[in-house]
């Protein structure tokens, strides 16, 4: 062999560009149709079953029973709807109000100052103690987990749009738009924002994978989503007393998160190589 | 002054940035501009000449410069006591603006028949169809190829020259009547710089248009002006018709100018050496005593350190802040030498 790894790597990606971000979409859409008809077809998996309690994967379950004998085939595609859920709601919440303060906070410079300071105070807290913080106040609950989610990851979006607003106002399409008299409000709306919309589809995924994984790491410290509801954070947490015993219980769980979140991350970082504008210039060209 | 107001009347303009102020960009600027006259703002770059034309068009970001004038007063309207909203309305209509660099002056997330429909419609209530149709029109009059087809493209699509032009078909499809052209041509090719400049010339013999068109290119000055002003560290230094400036430069840095120009004489084997202005443009914050050119001046006499010249006539409608190239006799000297 006379490729060096990387070189064989980077080999392999100008090939087959298009094979992760495929592969991703595959498994994304898998888990989407999962979370969505898993359920109906499964149920919860919340029936207790004591005679089968920790049994390894097998063609009765797939990926085994915990403690309880709860299939966590089942209970790992419950879970999912849960994530799914998280993850989009999440981070839906995150651009519209994340986005809007940052484009007003880079247009304008009064909203600038209280946005950003504002932005500094939480981005000093450490996001997974807010969010345990935030719903110990309000209590468990889907919305409750949403918004927790939610609070710490707005301003990092928020100073995100604000630097890119802050560059593309300084454009000269801009002062040419005001130049034919175009008012601010359509400056924002029809020239900053559509310019923007690229950056911020990117952070989408980013918060959107970020989410998942609070959901779960919230769900596993015992804060999230109440063990009534599967989770992929408390499925795996119900598992990790028996970890020595029954590794299948954290591992199956695991993996799809993991591999949901690698997904969305690929789809992101394609979403942004085809948003960067040097790429789109040299392709246009 | 006479009983009827000019179109566009300036009086002291001063722009200063930074605190308070405190880095004054242009300082006491006045100027006339009847309709459907050219009036060439020339100077080196950082003489303050784009700034001079945003400060007309209130294009300033809020809190970064203050405009100050004993007059701006642009077809009876005071433009310094119009408000954003008001100032707003005009622009586009009744003033509009040309930027230097067109491959970056138009929107590239929004298609070119998008930009100038709305360009159009934000000053006059049209349908979207009566919108097209005038967008196609205006299209056809700056010349763009195949335009039925071309208001679907975007910016990236089209080159240099056709973007400039379709920034020109957006600053005119509302007819505003002062067109401030900051350096159209300088990022553009000679063939595609001589179709610009015809189609400006076109513009203002059919709808009477004023423009001020700003450059450092003298020989597109000589095609174009009617009046000429010369813009020097943020002052004008002189200003007259380009008659008198091109045949009787009567400040140091006109004289200057006009050395520095490349002037092809068929027949001639090569041009020689191009003559420079020794230095550069001086920091606002360090001007010279005196006039401001004092330091790079071939015709500089003890009395330029002194004291600012004022403003003299050289001949009606001709004034110079020099006191130096005033009499006939220097001046015709200097001239001689331009044409060295």
């Amino acid at each position: 062999m006379t490729m060096s790894p990387s070189k064989t790597f980077a080999a392999m990606r100008s090939a087959r560009p298009g094979l992760a971000v495929s592969l991703s979409l595959l498994a994304l859409t898998v888990v989407i149709l999962m979370a969505i008809f898993g359920p109906l077809v499964l149920g919860s998996g919340n029936g207790l079953n004591p005679l089968m309690r920790l049994k390894p994967p097998s063609a009765l379950a797939w990926f085994g029973t915990d403690n309880l004998g709860r299939d966590v085939f089942v209970r790992t595609i419950s879970g999912a709807r849960n994530s799914v859920m998280v993850g989009l709601s999440t981070a839906v919440v995150v651009l519209l109000i994340g986005g809007t303060l940052g484009v007003l906070a880079g247009y304008f410079k009064w909203v600038d100052r209280i946005v950003m300071r504002f932005a500094d105070g939480l981005m000093a807290i450490p996001g997974i103690l807010l969010a345990i913080a935030l719903v110990s106040v309000l209590g468990g609950g889907l919305i409750t987990i949403i918004i927790a989610i939610s609070v710490p990851e707005i301003p990092r979006t928020a100073r995100l749009m604000r630097s890119v607003v802050l560059s593309i106002r300084e454009l000269p399409f801009i002062t040419a738009a005001v130049s034919v008299g175009s008012s601010t409000p359509k400056i924002l709306l029809r020239h900053v924002v559509p310019n923007a919309i690229g950056m911020l589809s990117v952070q989408a995924t980013y918060v959107c994978a970020a989410a998942i994984l609070s959901e779960a790491a919230l769900s596993f410290l015992g804060v999230g989503t109440p063990p009534d509801v599967p989770s992929w954070g408390n499925v795996i947490a119900s598992g990790k007393e028996y970890f020595r015993l029954a590794p299948w219980i954290i591992a199956f769980p695991g993996v799809i998160l993991s591999i949901m979140v690698l997904s969305i991350n690929i789809i992101g970082d394609r979403l942004r190589d085809r948003f960067d504008p040097r790429l789109a210039a040299r392709k246009a060209s | 002054m006479t009983a009827q107001q000019p179109f566009l009347s300036v009086r002291n303009l001063s722009v200063g940035f930074g605190p308070q102020g405190a880095i004054r960009a242009v300082r006491d600027v006045s100027f006339d501009l009847e309709a459907g006259k050219t009036l060439c703002l020339v100077g080196e770059s950082g003489s303050g000449k784009s700034v001079t034309a945003t400060s007309i068009m209130g294009l300033h970001k809020p809190g970064s410069a203050v405009v100050t004038a004993d007059r701006l007063r642009l077809d009876g309207v005071d433009l310094l006591s119009c408000d954003e909203a008001r100032l707003s309305g005009l622009r586009g209509s009744l003033m509009a603006m040309i930027f230097q660099d067109p491959m970056s002056s138009l929107n590239p997330a929004l298609t070119i028949g998008f930009q100038l429909r709305e360009a159009l419609q934000l000053h006059e209530k049209v349908s979207r169809k009566a919108a097209d149709a005038r967008v196609l029109e205006i299209l056809q009059w700056v010349r763009i190829p195949d335009a039925a087809r071309r208001m679907n493209a975007y910016p990236h699509q089209l080159s240099g020259g056709m973007r400039q032009r379709i920034m020109i078909a957006m600053a005119l499809i509302c007819r505003p009547r002062l067109l401030i052209a900051d350096e159209p041509t300088t990022a553009l090719d000679v063939t595609v710089q001589a179709q610009i400049l015809w189609l400006l010339s076109e513009l203002q013999r059919e709808f009477g248009t004023a423009i001020i068109f700003i450059t450092h290119d003298l020989g597109v000055v000589a095609e174009i002006a009617d009046d000429v002003a010369v813009m020097y560290a943020g002052t004008l230094v002189e200003r007259g018709s380009v008659h008198d400036i091109f045949e009787r430069p009567s400040h140091g840095y006109t004289a200057g100018l006009l050395r520095a120009t490349a002037e092809f004489v068929p027949g001639e084997e090569s041009l020689g050496r191009l003559e420079e202005i020794p230095g550069n443009v001086p920091s606002f914050s360090m001007l010279p005593k005196g006039c401001s050119f004092v330091d790079r001046c071939r015709f500089a006499a003890p009395s330029c350190h002194e004291r600012t010249p004022d403003w003299r006539a050289v001949a009606t409608g001709h004034d110079t802040r020099c006191d130096q190239l005033i009499d006939d006799a220097r001046a015709a000297s200097a001239l001689r030498e331009t044409l060295i």
